[in-house]
């Protein structure tokens, strides 16, 4: 008589329950720790530069105002006075250098609204005595174009100013017409509440 | 292998590498984020250094058309047809992009002279801003030159009308275009 327990089949053995090994060719452990870890770390670097980056935008953006737009570096009387010269004598100097030798009289008028001072007196007498003789005698229509106007300085109540001007003129003298280029140096003046023109010369 | 769950090993492959792609794809466009941050941050500092010209305002407006009138002398002074040691200095310190430009301008200059005229004296009788912004701007100049053979025989006077554009870089105003106002 046997043993039963010599005839019954040994149980298959098992191992351990501790660690079950990656399979051959998997990634090792510490990989995907560490690139958890890297990614956190990058992000976190991310975070406080953009951070900073943006308090110090704020700053900046608070200091400067709009910084990158055109700027006024005057103060506000200043910047105000040169943009209005700026953009009355844009108006006044074509208009100053334009004439019709049947509107002479419209010319002159329009001329001493333009112009103030010494230099209106000089000019009226300037047309009254040799332009519109001249331009009656040769039937001169001239029409002036503005191509460029610089600021060569500002103050509050004066503004100087670089025009650049063509002036186009037909005439007896010149019928096929003619163009004249034209470098002003204009001094514009605040009276009352317009700018006007209180010089202009030649460069 | 302990800093992973069991899991982890008995999940399918392919997800275990989707995990890692995800990962490293992160990683990257952290970096890649972290880099433009830092151009971003370069062009606050632009922003910055730009504010602080702006509190500087008659120096920039003097530094501006004091560039302009020394590149409208520089550009219309010409001597034995060629370009005057003036002109490479400007050339040098214009924007690389308009350096090409600038000199084939100043070789077309130097031709049209005329015959005979290898001498161009420039100098500047007025300037004006035209405009201004942290970084570029805009100058009106009336400039002459006198044009001669360099015999000192019949030179004759030639005026020019010219708009100097400028752009701030390097701590400097530099010229970005220079044209003929016809």
């Amino acid at each position: 008589m046997t043993e039963p327990s010599a005839r019954r089949p040994r149980p298959y053995p098992t191992p351990a329950p501790a660690e079950v090994d990656p399979p051959r060719g998997a990634a090792p452990g510490w990989l995907l720790p560490a690139l958890a870890a890297f990614v956190l770390a990058v992000l976190a670097v991310v975070d406080v530069r953009l951070a900073l980056v943006r308090a110090d935008r704020r700053h900046e953006a608070h200091r400067a105002g709009a910084v990158g737009a055109p700027l006024d570096p005057q103060p506000p009387d200043i910047a105000a006075a040169q943009r209005a010269a700026t953009a009355s004598a844009a108006q006044r100097i074509p208009a100053l250098l334009s004439y019709d030798y049947r509107h002479l009289d419209d010319y002159l008028a329009q001329a001493q609204t333009s112009t103030t001072g010494e230099y209106r007196a000089r000019l009226t007498r300037l047309i009254r005595t040799v332009v519109a003789p001249a331009a009656a005698r040769q039937r001169v229509t001239t029409k002036a174009e503005l191509k460029a106007v610089g600021v060569i300085s500002a103050h509050a109540d004066q503004v100087q100013l670089l025009v650049f001007v063509d002036q186009s003129t037909t005439s007896t003298a010149a019928r096929t017409g003619r163009v004249d280029v034209g470098r002003e140096r204009v001094t514009m003046v605040r009276t009352g509440g317009s700018w006007l023109v209180a010089d202009l010369t030649a460069v | 292998m302990g800093a992973f769950p069991r899991s982890w090993w008995r999940a399918p492959a392919a997800l275990r590498a989707g995990f890692a792609i995800a990962a490293a794809g992160l990683a990257v466009g952290g970096i890649l984020l972290s880099l433009s941050i830092g151009h971003y941050d370069d062009a606050i500092d632009q922003h910055r250094r730009a504010a602080q010209r702006v509190e500087q305002p008659d120096e920039l407006r003097a530094d501006a058309i004091d560039a302009a009138d020394r590149a409208a002398v520089a550009f219309l002074t010409v001597s034995g047809g060629t370009s005057s040691p003036h002109l490479e200095a400007l050339l040098s310190e214009s924007t690389p992009g308009s350096r090409n430009r600038l000199r084939r301008q100043a070789a077309s200059f130097a031709q049209a002279l005329g015959p005979g005229k290898a001498v161009s004296a420039g100098s500047v009788s007025a300037a004006g801003l035209v405009s201004l912004s942290p970084n570029e701007a805009v100058v009106a100049v009336a400039a002459k030159a006198t044009v001669g053979t360099g015999r000192g025989s019949g030179d004759e006077r030639r005026d020019y009308r010219l708009t100097v554009s400028l752009r701030w870089s390097g701590n400097q105003w530099r010229v970005f275009d220079l044209a003929f106002v016809v």
